[in-house]
C-alpha cells in the first residue's frame, strides 16, 4: 500500500477538482429566483398530418433511467398545450428531470403515444426529444419484422445496444394502446445509432408517416467545468454531442463572438449569470442546440456556506418539516430540492413529505463569492427492517420482519436455504437465494411471508449456478441482477407478472473475465443514471488451488442506454490483454459497496485475502472511495502493511458509512473473532487512524461479514448483525452505545428497510 | 459358542456341526416356525436358519443365538433375483434409515436408531469400511451381487467387531464356499436403462474349494424429474425433464480360495475388486454437466480359522485394502456442480490384522479380540500439482474381552464386555504453495468402552433382552485437521461419547389353526444419550470448523410383527418411532430441543407375501415421515412413501423375478434438487446349473 499512498496523495488535487465539479453540478439544480413549484417546460414535436389535432392527453408515465412508472395524474403534474399553427405539443411539468416521459393521448380520433427525454442544465431546459406518432400494422426494424413478435408490443425501447429490442410492456397504458385496434408505438434510440424503419401505416390519410429509410438524430450535449481564480471564472467545455453534424458552434452569452470548436474554454471576468448555447450544424444548417448557464463569481467575495436545520428527520407521512436556514454568504440565492420532486427558493421553507421513503434534501446557496451545498437525509413513512437470517451451521435460513418503531420482531418467516441476502425498495423486499438455489423472491412488507413471485436467476447458456448476489434498482420496472457466477448481469423487470417477463436484457462483462473467464461481480450501486458494478475477478484456477484475486474493477454503465461508460481509468485485462473501460481498484476482493449521498462518494469495501493454513494472505484489503462523476478514487482505509507486522484490524470484512464524518467497519481477526470498529474521517475523507476504536460489546463476536451486515435505520441508528448473540445490536452513532438488542430467531446476516 | 463348548466338553473335540444341533435344539424349544426360515427379514433371527448357518458359519462370526443385542439378519433370499442396492434392502428394517441422493447407484448413507452415518460402523467380512478421512460409508459402493447376508446390530455391537460406535454395526457377509458344485448365470434389466449380468461358480471337490462371483450393473438413471429450478415457491416455471448425467456402471469380482488343512483348521484367501464409474448430475439438472466420481477398490484377506486349539477356537486374518476415488468437475463456468474447477484423486490404503479367540465353557463363553490397523489417506490435486499435498495416517489398536455367563438352566445369560482402543492420527508435514512449511500434527487418544447385555427366556415363547453400553466416536481426519481454505481443523476436538440403553422382548407362538398358524411380535425401547457431539459450525464468512457441542438424546420404539395365515400368506410389519433431539444449548439455544436433521419420526413397513406352488407374490408399503432437512426445524421434509409389488417364479433351474417399484410414482426429493426415481419395472432371470 505504500506506493499506492503516494499515488493517492498525487490524486488529492484531482479529488479537490472533482469536489468543485460536484459542487458545480449541484449548483446546476439551482432554481434561481423561480417561484416554488414553477414547472419546468420542455418541448416535444409530434409529426402529424395537417388534419390531425391533438385533442386530449390521457396518460403520462415517467421513467427516470429505466422502466416506466405508474401513470402520473395529469392534473397535478402535467400541463399540455396544442399549438395548431406550429403543430407542436407543448408540455410543462414539475416532474423531476432528467427523465423520459411517455405521453399517451388522442389526436383527432386516433390514439397516439410518444416518448420524450427531458433534461436540464441549471435553469435552462433543453429538450432532446425524438418523438413520432405512428399507428402501424407492420413494422420492420433493421430489416427484421417486428409485427409478430408479440401481440402485446406497445413500446420499442431503443435504449439497449444492438440488436434493437422489442419490449412487451405490462404498463397500464398497454391495454389502452392495444385497444386502438392497431399497435401504437413510439420509438427512441440513442442517437449514436441509426435505425432503418419500414412502416406500413394505418389511417395514412390523417397521419404523416415516416417513410422507409434511415433515421439519424443529432443530440447536443456537453460537459462544463468551472474554475475561479483571481482573473475571473474560467469555463471549460467538453463536447459530448452525438449524431451526424459537421460543426459545433458556441455562444458564451457574454457578448463575445461565437466560436466553432469542439472543446473550448472561456474566461468570464464580470460576475453574473451567462447562458451558453451550443449549436450543432450540418451543411450550415442548425440541427440541434443545447444550453447551460455559467455563473461567474466575485473572487474577492467570501464563499457562502450552506447550512440548515430541520426540527426532525423522520416520521410518518404526511411528514411536515420546518427547515431553518443557517447558511452564510453575500447576496445568497437559496434553492431547496426536497428530493421528492418538490423545490423551493424560500429562505426557510416548510415542506410536507407525502411520499414514503428516504429523501435527500439539498440546499444550494449561490452567492457572490461562489456556491455551497448541504445535504441531509429525511426519512418519511413507517420503516420496517427486514433481516436475512441463517442458522449457525447454515443448514437453513429465513427472514425476520421488525418495525423500527416497536422493534418487535416476527422471526423465521418462510424458511429456506441459508445462503441468502436481502434487498428492499419501497414497500417491497426481495430475498435472493444464492449458490445452488439461484432465485429472487419478491415480498410485500404488508404480507411478509407471502410470495408475490419467485423467479430463477439461471437462463439458457448459464452455468449450473449463477449465484445471484445483488439486485440494484433503477425503478420499479427496471433493475440489475448482479450474478457472481456469470459473465453477465441481468437487466430485470421487478414488476413482471411472469418469469418470462423478468429478464429484459443483460450487460456483458465477459471482457473483465480472468483465467477462469468469470469476473465475479459482487455488488452494484446506482448514482444518478450510472450503475457501478464491483468485480472481484478471482482466479479460481490458481496453481495452489486457492482462489487468488486479480486486479479488482468497478465497471460503470449508463442506465438509460445500458452501455458501458469509458471512465478513462481502465487499463488492460491482466489476463487477456483486452482494454477495459472501468475503474481499477487498489484494494482486492471487493465485497460490498455503499453510496453516501451527503459525501457523494461510493465506498467499496474489500477484504484482500484471508490468511489460511499455509497461506498468509495479502494485505490488499481496505475501503476505497470513488467519486461517481470523475471516477477519481481514494484509499479511505488501508488494512495494513506487511512491513508493519500483522494487520492491525484483521481483514476489513464489513462496512457502514453513516455520514461524511463517521463510519464503521468489521475487522476479521479469526474464526468467530471479529471486531466492530468506529472511526471518523479526516479532512481528506480518509479514516483517521487515531479515531479508530472498538465498539463496546461487539468485540470477539461473529459479525455478519459476507456483505455489509450493518446499516442505518430511518432514525439514524445503526443495526449490526451479531451472529454470536443471535440478534441485531442497535448502535447509537452519537456515542457508539448499544441502544437496543433484537433477537432474530436465527442469527442475522443482513438488514434492509422497507418503508410504507 | 456355548453349546459347542458343551459338546466339546463331552467329546473333547469342538466341531462346527454342533451349531446345527444346537440350532435344532433351540428351534424345538422355541417352537419357531420354519416358515420364517425362508423369510428374508427379521428383528430376531435365531435358530430357524440353523441349517444355513451350519454350512458357512466360522469362528469369529457373531453367535446370533447368544448375543443379547437387538439385530436383524437379512439373508440372500430376501434380495436374490432383485436389482436392488444395499441401501434399499436395509431401509426396510426397523430402526434403519437410509438417505439416498437419487436412483440406483447414487450416494446413500445409513443411520441406526437415530445415530448419524459416521456413528454406524459398516463391515464387510469383518473389514471396517468406514474411512478415517470422512467417517461415513457410501453404501452405493458395495455390490449386492456377492452378498450372502447382512447383519444389522442396533445399539450394542458384539465384540467380534474390531470397532464399535454409537449407532451400531452393519456387517455384510460375502458368499462362502459350500459343499456342492453350484453355478448360476443371471440376467436382468429394468426401467431407466438398468442392466445387470452376473455369474457365479462355487465348487468344493475336496479339501480345496473355490468361489468366483462376477457382476456388472449399470443404469442410465434418466428418470423423469419435476425440475423446479430452485424456485420452490413458484410452481409456474417447473418443468418435467429427464435426469441428466446420472448414469453409472459398476463391476464387482469376488474370488475366494479355501483349504481345509484339518477338519478344524481352515485357510481362506479372498480378494474382492470393485469399480464404479458414476456421473453426477447438477442440482438443477444442467444440460452441460459432465461431472464424474469414479471409485476403484480392492480388498484382500488371508484368514486362518482353527477350532479346538486346546480349549480355544481361534480366527485370525490379515487384510489389505486399497481404494481410489477420482472426482472430476472441471467445467467452468458452465456445467460444473461445485464452486471452482476440481479434479482430485483420493487414495486410501489400509493394512490390518484381526484376531478373535473364543473360549467355550459349560456355563460361560469367553471371547477375546485384538485388532491392529494402519490407514493412510492421500488426496491429490491433479489439476494443480503445486497444490499442497496432505497425507493423513491413522494407527489403531483395539482389544477387547467379552464374557457370556449362563444361569438358571441357561434361560438367563449375561454378557459383559469391554473394549480398549488406541488411536494415533497423524497429519503429514508439507510445504505450502507459498513455500511455507506446514508442521505435521499428531493426535493420540485412547478410549475404553464397556457394555453389558442380558437375555432372559421367560418361557418358550417369550424372551426379554436388555443392553447398556458406552461408546465413543473419534473425529475423522476432516474434522480434526480440516481442509485448506474454507474448513478449519480443531486440535481440541474430543471424541463423541454416548451411552446406549435398550430393553425389549421377543414373542413368538405357533397355532394349530389352519387359518392362523403363527404370530410373533418383537419390540424394543431404545434410548441413547450423546455428549460432546461433533458438529460443524460456520462463521459469517462461511468458514467452517468442527466443534464439540453438548449433545443429543435419542429415544424410540421399534417393533416387528409377523403373522402366517392360511399357510399361504405371510404378513410382516415394521414400525419405528423415534425422537432424536438435540440438547445443544450453544448458539443461544437455536438447536436445543430441536430434532436432529435427517432423522425421521415414524417409519412403517407393511408387507404381504403369498406363496403357492412355485410362485411367490408380494406387495409392500413403506412410509417415513417427520424428518427435517435442517437442525432448527425450519425445513420439513415431505413424507416418503413407496409401494412395491413383485412376483417370482421358480421352475427347475430357472428363477424369474419381476418387480414393480414405487408404483404410486412418489417423487421424493432427498436433498435440494436430488430426486428419487418414479415408478419402475425390473425383471431378472436366473439360471442355475
Amino acid at each position: 500500500m505504500k506506493k499506492e499512498r503516494l499515488k493517492l496523495r498525487s490524486t488529492l488535487c484531482a479529488v479537490v477538482v472533482a469536489g468543485c465539479l460536484l459542487a458545480f453540478f449541484v449548483g446546476c439544480n439551482d432554481k434561481g429566483d423561480e417561484p416554488p413549484q414553477e414547472p419546468v417546460v420542455w418541448e416535444a414535436s409530434v409529426t402529424a398530418g395537417a388534419d390531425v389535432d391533438f385533442s386530449e392527453v390521457v396518460g403520462v408515465a415517467r421513467m427516470e433511467t429505466g422502466g416506466w412508472t405508474e401513470p402520473i395524474p395529469l392534473q397535478e403534474n402535467l400541463h399540455w398545450r396544442w399549438d395548431a399553427v406550429t403543430r407542436t405539443v407543448w408540455l410543462s411539468s414539475h416532474i423531476p428531470f432528467p427523465c423520459w416521459l411517455q405521453v399517451t393521448g388522442c389526436a383527432g380520433g386516433s390514439w397516439f403515444s410518444f416518448a420524450t427525454r427531458v433534461e436540464t442544465s441549471r435553469s435552462a431546459v433543453s429538450a432532446h426529444a425524438m418523438t413520432t406518432l405512428i399507428a402501424w400494422e407492420s413494422l420492420t426494424l433493421d430489416g427484421v419484422s417486428q409485427s409478430e413478435a408479440t401481440d402485446s408490443i406497445t413500446r420499442l425501447f431503443g435504449l439497449t445496444s444492438d440488436p434493437f429490442e422489442v419490449v412487451a410492456s405490462d404498463h397500464r397504458t398497454a391495454p389502452l394502446i392495444r385497444a386502438m385496434g392497431s399497435v401504437a408505438a413510439n420509438f427512441k434510440r440513442d442517437s449514436r445509432e441509426s435505425a432503418s424503419l419500414a412502416l406500413t401505416a394505418l389511417e395514412t390519410s390523417r397521419l404523416e408517416i415516416l417513410p422507409s429509410g434511415t433515421i439519424e438524430r443529432v443530440m447536443a450535449d456537453f460537459l462544463m467545468d468551472v474554475a475561479n481564480d483571481a482573473s475571473g471564472t474560467v469555463a471549460s467545455f467538453t463536447n459530448l454531442s452525438v449524431g451526424d453534424y459537421d460543426e459545433c458552434s458556441w455562444d458564451f452569452g457574454d457578448g463575445s463572438a461565437p466560436i466553432s470548436e469542439s472543446h473550448p474554454s472561456h474566461l468570464y471576468t464580470i460576475p453574473g449569470a451567462y447562458t451558453v448555447v451550443q449549436t450543432l450544424k450540418k451543411a450550415g444548417a442548425d440541427v440541434a442546440t443545447g444550453s447551460a448557464v455559467v455563473r461567474s463569481y466575485d473572487p474577492l467575495a467570501p464563499a457562502p456556506v450552506a447550512a440548515f436545520f430541520c426540527d426532525k428527520t423522520w416520521g410518518r407521512v404526511p411528514l411536515d418539516l420546518v427547515f431553518t436556514n443557517e447558511s452564510t454568504g453575500i447576496d445568497p440565492v437559496y434553492a431547496w430540492d426536497f428530493g421528492d420532486g418538490a423545490f423551493s427558493t424560500r429562505i426557510s421553507p416548510i415542506h410536507t413529505f407525502a411520499t414514503p421513503g428516504r429523501h435527500v434534501v439539498t440546499l444550494t446557496v449561490d452567492g457572490a463569492g461562489g456556491h455551497s451545498v448541504k445535504k441531509r437525509v429525511v426519512s418519511a413513512g413507517a420503516f420496517v427492517a427486514v433481516a436475512a437470517t441463517a442458522a449457525p451451521d447454515f443448514t437453513s435460513g429465513a427472514h425476520s420482519v421488525i418495525p423500527v418503531e416497536t422493534k418487535v420482531p416476527v422471526n423465521r418467516l418462510l424458511p429456506t436455504t441459508s445462503d441468502i441476502t436481502m434487498v428492499a425498495r419501497g414497500a417491497f423486499f426481495y430475498r435472493i437465494e444464492r449458490y445452488m438455489h439461484d432465485n429472487v423472491t419478491k415480498f410485500s412488507i404488508h404480507d411478509p411471508d407471502h410470495v408475490i413471485w419467485q423467479y430463477s436467476a439461471v437462463g439458457p447458456g448459464d452455468g449450473s449456478s449463477t449465484n445471484p448476489h445483488d439486485l440494484v434498482f433503477v425503478s420499479d420496472t427496471k433493475a440489475y441482477l448482479i450474478r457472481y457466477g456469470s459473465k453477465k448481469v441481468w437487466i430485470v423487470n421487478p414488476s413482471a407478472a411472469s418469469a418470462e417477463g423478468f429478464k429484459i436484457g443483460e450487460l456483458d462483462l465477459s471482457h473483465y473475465g480472468d483465467q477462469d473467464g468469470l469476473p465475479e461481480c459482487t455488488r452494484g450501486v446506482i448514482v444518478g443514471n450510472r450503475l457501478f458494478i464491483a468485480m472481484e475477478r478471482m482466479n479460481r484456477l490458481s496453481s495452489n488451488g486457492i482462489w487468488q484475486p486479480n486486479e479488482a474493477y468497478v465497471a460503470v454503465f449508463d442506465t438509460a442506454t445500458d452501455r458501458e461508460i469509458d471512465t478513462g481509468r481502465g487499463g488492460v485485462n491482466d489476463v487477456t490483454g483486452g482494454a477495459l473501460k472501468g475503474i481499477p481498484l487498489v484494494v482486492e476482493n471487493p465485497i460490498s459497496m455503499q453510496y453516501l449521498e451527503e459525501s457523494h462518494t461510493i465506498y467499496v469495501q474489500a477484504v484482500g485475502t484471508y490468511p489460511m493454513k499455509g497461506y498468509l494472505g495479502k494485505d490488499t484489503g481496505g475501503i476505497e472511495g470513488i467519486n461517481p462523476d470523475t471516477y477519481d478514487r481514494m484509499l479511505v482505509l488501508d488494512d495494513g502493511d506487511r512491513d508493519d507486522g500483522p494487520l492491525p484490524y484483521g481483514n476489513i470484512s464489513g462496512m457502514a458509512i453513516v455520514s461524511p464524518k463517521k463510519g464503521y467497519f468489521v475487522g476479521y481477526k479469526g474464526w468467530m473473532d471479529n471486531f466492530f470498529y468506529a472511526f471518523a474521517f479526516d479532512a481528506q475523507g480518509r479514516v483517521d487512524p487515531a479515531t479508530v476504536r472498538e465498539v463496546t460489546g461487539l468485540s470477539g463476536k461473529n459479525i455478519a461479514v459476507l456483505e455489509s451486515g450493518a446499516s442505518l435505520d430511518n432514525r439514524g441508528m445503526l443495526w449490526v448483525c451479531n451472529r454470536t448473540d443471535n440478534g441485531i445490536a442497535i448502535i447509537d452513532p452519537m456515542d457508539d452505545s448499544t441502544n437496543d438488542f433484537i433477537v432474530t430467531g436465527l442469527p442475522p446476516l443482513k438488514v434492509v428497510y422497507c418503508v410504507h | 459358542m456355548r453349546r459347542m463348548g458343551s459338546e466339546g466338553r463331552c467329546c473333547g473335540v469342538l466341531r462346527a456341526g454342533g451349531v446345527a444341533q444346537a440350532g435344532i435344539l433351540f428351534f424345538l424349544m422355541c417352537c419357531a416356525s420354519t416358515a420364517t426360515a425362508e423369510e428374508g427379514r427379521h428383528l430376531e433371527t435365531v435358530v430357524v436358519r440353523a441349517e444355513k448357518v451350519e454350512s458357512t458359519w466360522q469362528t469369529g462370526d457373531v453367535d446370533l443365538e447368544t448375543t443379547p443385542g437387538f439385530f436383524s439378519l437379512i439373508e440372500r433370499s430376501a434380495f436374490e433375483g432383485k436389482i436392488e442396492s444395499i441401501g434399499e434392502v436395509l431401509e426396510k428394517e426397523a430402526g434403519v434409515q437410509i438417505r439416498q441422493s437419487g436412483g440406483l447407484g447414487s450416494y446413500s448413507s445409513v443411520s441406526l436408531r437415530g445415530a448419524s452415518s459416521d456413528q454406524v460402523m459398516v463391515f464387510m467380512d469383518g473389514i471396517l469400511l468406514n474411512d478415517a478421512s470422512m467417517g461415513g460409508v457410501d453404501l452405493s459402493n458395495i455390490s449386492l451381487a456377492d452378498v450372502a447376508a447382512i447383519e444389522v446390530f442396533r445399539g450394542v455391537s458384539p465384540l467380534q467387531f474390531g470397532k464399535a460406535s454409537l449407532g451400531g454395526v452393519v456387517n455384510i457377509r460375502t458368499l462362502r464356499s459350500q459343499g456342492e458344485m453350484r453355478r448360476s448365470l443371471t440376467l436382468g434389466g429394468g426401467s431407466f436403462g438398468t442392466r445387470n449380468v452376473s455369474a457365479f461358480i462355487n465348487h468344493k471337490p475336496g479339501r480345496w474349494d473355490y468361489l468366483i462371483s462376477a457382476d456388472i450393473l449399470k443404469a442410465e438413471n434418466d428418470f423423469w424429474i419435476l425440475n423446479r429450478y430452485g424456485t420452490d415457491n413458484w410452481p409456474y416455471d417447473d418443468a418435467w425433464e429427464r435426469r441428466i448425467n446420472n448414469d453409472f456402471t459398476q463391476g464387482n469380482l469376488l474370488t475366494k480360495l479355501g483349504l481345509d488343512l484339518t477338519p478344524t483348521v481352515r485357510l481362506d484367501f479372498s480378494n474382492q475388486y470393485f469399480e464404479k464409474d458414476q456421473s453426477l448430475p447438477s442440482w438443477n439438472n444442467h444440460i452441460d454437466t459432465e461431472t464424474t466420481f469414479d471409485t476403484r477398490r480392492n480388498n484382500t484377506i488371508l484368514k486362518l480359522t482353527a477350532d479346538g486349539l486346546g480349549l480355544f477356537n481361534v480366527s485370525g486374518y490379515l487384510d489389505y485394502s486399497w481404494k481410489e476415488e477420482t472426482y472430476d468437475d472441471r467445467q467452468i463456468p458452465n456445467g460444473g456442480i461445485g464452486l471452482g474447477m476440481q479434479y482430485n484423486r483420493y487414495e486410501t490404503q489400509r493394512t490390518g490384522g484381526h484376531l478373535v479367540v473364543e473360549l467355550p465353557g459349560e456355563w460361560h463363553q469367553s471371547v477375546m479380540m485384538a485388532d491392529v490397523r494402519y490407514e493412510s489417506y492421500s488426496p491429490e490435486n491433479i489439476l494443480f500439482p503445486d497444490a499442497n499435498p496432505k497425507e493423513s495416517r491413522r494407527r489403531t489398536v483395539n482389544a477387547g474381552y467379552q464374557e457370556t455367563l449362563f444361569f438358571a438352566d441357561e434361560t438367563v445369560s449375561i454378557t459383559p464386555a469391554v473394549r480398549w482402543y488406541h488411536v494415533d492420527d497423524h497429519l503429514q508435514s508439507a510445504v505450502s504453495a507459498s513455500n511455507i512449511p506446514l508442521e505435521g500434527r499428531s493426535e493420540a487418544k485412547h478410549y475404553v468402552s464397556p457394555q453389558v447385555g442380558v437375555k432372559w427366556r421367560l418361557s418358550k415363547n417369550f424372551t426379554l433382552k436388555s443392553n447398556l453400553a458406552k461408546y465413543t466416536r473419534e473425529p475423522s481426519f476432516f474434522e480434526l485437521f480440516g481442509d485448506r481454505g474454507l474448513f478449519l481443523g480443531n486440535d481440541a476436538l474430543e471424541a463423541e461419547r454416548g451411552v446406549n440403553f435398550d430393553v425389549g422382548f421377543l414373542y413368538s407362538r405357533p397355532f394349530a389353526s389352519p387359518w392362523f398358524s403363527r404370530f410373533s411380535l418383537d419390540a424394543a425401547w431404545f434410548q441413547s444419550k450423546l455428549d460432546r457431539v461433533i458438529t460443524r459450525k460456520y462463521d459469517a464468512r462461511g468458514v467452517g470448523k468442527s466443534v464439540n457441542v453438548e449433545g443429543a438424546e435419542v429415544r424410540g420404539i421399534e417393533t416387528e410383527l409377523r403373522m402366517d395365515l392360511l399357510k399361504l400368506l405371510h404378513f410382516t410389519s415394521n414400525f419405528t418411532w423415534q425422537e432424536a433431539i438435540s440438547t445443544d444449548r450453544s448458539d443461544n439455544g437455536v438447536y436445543d430441543g430441536k430434532k436432529l436433521s435427517g432423522r425421521y419420526d415414524l417409519s412403517w413397513l407393511a408387507r404381504l407375501e403369498a406363496r403357492f406352488a412355485h410362485i411367490k407374490l408380494y406387495g409392500e408399503f413403506t412410509r417415513e415421515r417427520g424428518m427435517f432437512y435442517d437442525t432448527t426445524e425450519s425445513l420439513k421434509a415431505p413424507a416418503k412413501e413407496e409401494v412395491n409389488a413383485g412376483v417370482s417364479w421358480a421352475q427347475g433351474s430357472f428363477l424369474v423375478t419381476v418387480e414393480g417399484r414405487n408404483l404410486t410414482n412418489d417423487r421424493y426429493e432427498a436433498y435440494n434438487g436430488f430426486y428419487m426415481p418414479g415408478r419402475g419395472l425390473y425383471a431378472t432371470v436366473k439360471y442355475s446349473f
